[in-house]
């Protein structure tokens, strides 16, 4: 899966940030500034989605004991906490042209920080025990328990008024962006689904292999039998 | 192309810097994200076939036994997972 989805996802990444970064056009009141959407809102949505495909992976640890979930859900936490860390580092960056500060305490920003924690925290429950399923029960409560908080980020802008822009891409009804910015923008989460499955696939992988070290389809995989 | 040469697509009217250095941060981890489990997977492999090696050697304990342990020390000086 990796040798064909890993090239697919840089050539999807490479063309969409040269669309985005020099062939869009740019916004008539944001300026060029407004290209840091092609990196925010990819990094901002996989996040999500990712911690509903590590939550969803717990849910399977917790309730069918399969050590498969608890890989997955290993491999997909770090994922996660750096797509977040991009979301937010990158939209401190926007925010300084934009708003004119780095940072600002609303809703949307304090939940994905919120989230961040969350990814951290799982990683770091991992390492803290000795007990590979006691980790995995912990960190699978822990994810479960963490959704809460993922419809919160969607729906804060909704919510609160901030200084955050309300979502421009609409499932339902007319989006607020136009073609020209839209298709690299969908390109480039289309990209970022790509590179966290690859990523977390890699990540299972080494695992898998540690795990199943003394087994034939490792040695296979070494090149012995 | 919206810029009309490069140093304009490096000046952004301006927004440049912020854009580029987000670009760059982003890069810089996406790279990190993925090396990671590639080295992992690379430094595994190597502990397994000095793994076998070893074995071999004990194995056949007369011939050229120095070689295969001499790898696999080179092997085990680089971590190999460190929870497992």
């Amino acid at each position: 899966m990796v040798q064909w989805l890993l090239p697919l996802t840089l050539i999807l990444l490479l063309v969409g940030t040269f669309w985005g970064l020099l062939v869009a056009p740019p916004d008539f009141r944001q300026g060029n500034s407004y290209r840091i959407i092609y990196i925010h809102v990819p990094a901002a949505v996989v996040a999500l989605a990712g911690y509903y495909v590590m939550a969803l992976a717990g849910a399977i640890s917790l309730i069918w004991r399969i050590k498969m979930a608890d890989i997955a859900m290993k491999a997909a936490a770090p994922v996660g906490a750096v797509l977040t860390a991009i979301a937010l580092v990158t939209g401190a960056i926007w925010g300084k042209p934009t708003w004119g500060t780095w940072w600002v305490w609303d809703a949307r920003i304090t939940s994905m920080l919120i989230l961040f924690f969350l990814y951290l925290g799982v990683v770091a429950l991992f390492e803290a025990y000795e007990n590979k399923a006691a980790a995995a029960k912990a960190c699978a409560v822990l994810s479960l328990v963490g959704t809460v908080n993922i419809p919160i980020i969607y729906k804060s802008v909704d919510w609160w008024y901030s200084l955050h822009q309300p979502a421009s891409i609409k499932f339902t009804g007319e989006s607020a962006i136009d073609v020209s910015m839209m298709y690299p923008l969908l390109l480039m989460i289309v990209a970022f689904y790509g590179l966290f499955a690859v990523t977390v696939v890699m990540n299972m992988r080494a695992e898998l292999i540690w795990h199943h070290r003394q087994s034939s389809w490792v040695r296979q995989w070494a090149g012995f039998e | 192309m919206y810029f009309e040469s490069i140093a304009a697509a490096m000046d952004m009217d301006g927004h440049g810097v912020y854009v580029w250095l987000a670009y760059a941060i982003t890069v810089s981890l996406l790279i990190g994200l993925l090396w990671v489990p590639a080295r992992q997977l690379r430094v595994r492999k190597l502990w397994l076939i000095a793994e076998e090696q070893r074995r071999h050697a004990s194995e056949t304990p007369r011939s050229d036994a120095t070689q295969p342990q001499d790898l696999a020390a080179d092997v085990r000086s680089e971590s190999v997972g460190s929870s497992g």
